[in-house]
């Protein structure tokens, strides 16, 4: 812990810290939800619905939905 | 997602925001200085930061963008192919498509081979069945006129096929020009067959083919609740467990297709209507 242990070194501090932030983000993500993080920009999860598409000589393509992550880095 | 990141990662850890916030900094100051310099910053099991001149960008671990697509794992692109001789009319990308499936355009165009067979088959009917109706009154009216020598009993025999007035006999003819009469079947009024989605008896996984996926969940609990709610609308529903990421998903289906086609079409023609938006079709 970051100030439950004096021996710590600053690394091991830091490597606690990104390791959660990058828990949290994750988790926060695959809850499809979006986080913004201060300093660095916003996650969003952005749905792509179904498609139908006219291929090739009138061959019909059937594309199923998906999730993108999209950043949004912090002006 | 509203959260004071700095609060969290302290109650993650079990410290105070005070000490998190300066090496929270730290990290993203890392970030922010690699990328500048053009190098890759990593966060880890989440994705890498670069920045090539066109501001900071972010590509996400294959693990993450496939967790976020969890409830999509396994759908497959669906391809119609226009009907060509000796082809398949569809097929899923990864090629899952049962064997025993006899392409619909195939049917198609048997059953109008089978129509060009049979339409010259019901002209000669109608002409040989005109001759022996006219032959039949003829026939009856030499009967009536004693001066005429009475053929009836031979004659009738000869013309028992073409009698049109003994129904009994017109029946084996009836079956075999039937199939000209029946309209062929089109994709379309196929994906409307309507016992094919609703229907009193559930779907029998045993029997397999395609099913369209309406929820998909992680909770057994949730499955169950959810295919009980499209069973009480009359759909024919399906469970189907599948493991993704080490985790049991399951997948409410509704309905049972034989073929591909019909599946995908019916799902076409459903999505955001009857069905959700991103209902999908699912091999059995």
């Amino acid at each position: 812990m970051v100030s439950r242990s004096a021996a710590m070194s600053q690394n091991d501090a830091r490597n606690q810290v990104e390791h959660a932030l990058a828990e949290i983000v994750r988790e926060t993500l695959a809850a499809r939800q979006d986080i913004q993080v201060p300093g660095l920009g916003s996650f969003r999860i952005v749905h792509h619905a179904a498609t139908r598409m006219r291929a090739k000589q009138g061959d019909m393509e059937f594309t199923p939905p998906r999730n993108e992550i999209r950043f949004t880095p912090e002006a | 997602m509203d959260m004071d990141l700095t609060h969290e990662i302290a109650r993650r850890l079990g410290s105070s925001p005070e000490a998190v916030a300066p090496l929270l900094e730290e990290v993203l100051q890392r970030i922010r200085q690699k990328t500048a310099q053009g190098k890759t910053a990593r966060l880890p099991g989440t994705g890498i930061f670069q920045d090539r001149g066109a501001g900071l960008v972010f590509e996400p671990d294959p693990g993450l963008a496939e967790i976020v697509n969890a409830p999509f794992a396994g759908l497959d692109i669906i391809t119609l192919t226009q009907p060509a001789q000796g082809s398949e009319t569809g097929q899923a990308r990864h090629g899952r498509r049962p064997g025993r499936s006899m392409p619909h355009a195939s049917r198609k165009r048997r059953r109008e081979r089978s129509q060009e067979h049979v339409l010259p088959g019901i002209g000669m009917i109608v002409i040989v069945g005109i001759i022996a109706a006219g032959a039949w009154f003829m026939l009856s009216d030499r009967t009536a006129d004693p001066a005429k020598p009475d053929i009836s009993a031979s004659a009738s025999e000869e013309s028992v096929a073409g009698d049109f007035s003994a129904p009994e006999d017109t029946l084996p003819g009836e079956s075999e020009i039937s199939p000209a009469l029946v309209s062929p079947v089109t994709n379309d009024a196929l994906a409307a067959r309507p016992e094919l989605l609703r229907g009193g008896e559930d779907i029998d996984q045993a029997l397999g083919g395609y099913t369209i996926v309406v929820v998909s969940e992680t909770s057994e609990d949730l499955a169950r609740n959810a295919a009980q709610g499209w069973r009480e609308q009359g759909f024919r529903v399906i469970i189907l467990t599948d493991m993704q990421d080490g985790a049991t998903r399951y997948r409410v289906g509704v309905g049972q297709f034989d073929l591909l086609e019909e599946a995908a079409l019916t799902r076409d023609a459903l999505a955001g209507g009857e069905l959700p938006r991103d209902a999908w079709v699912f091999r059995i």
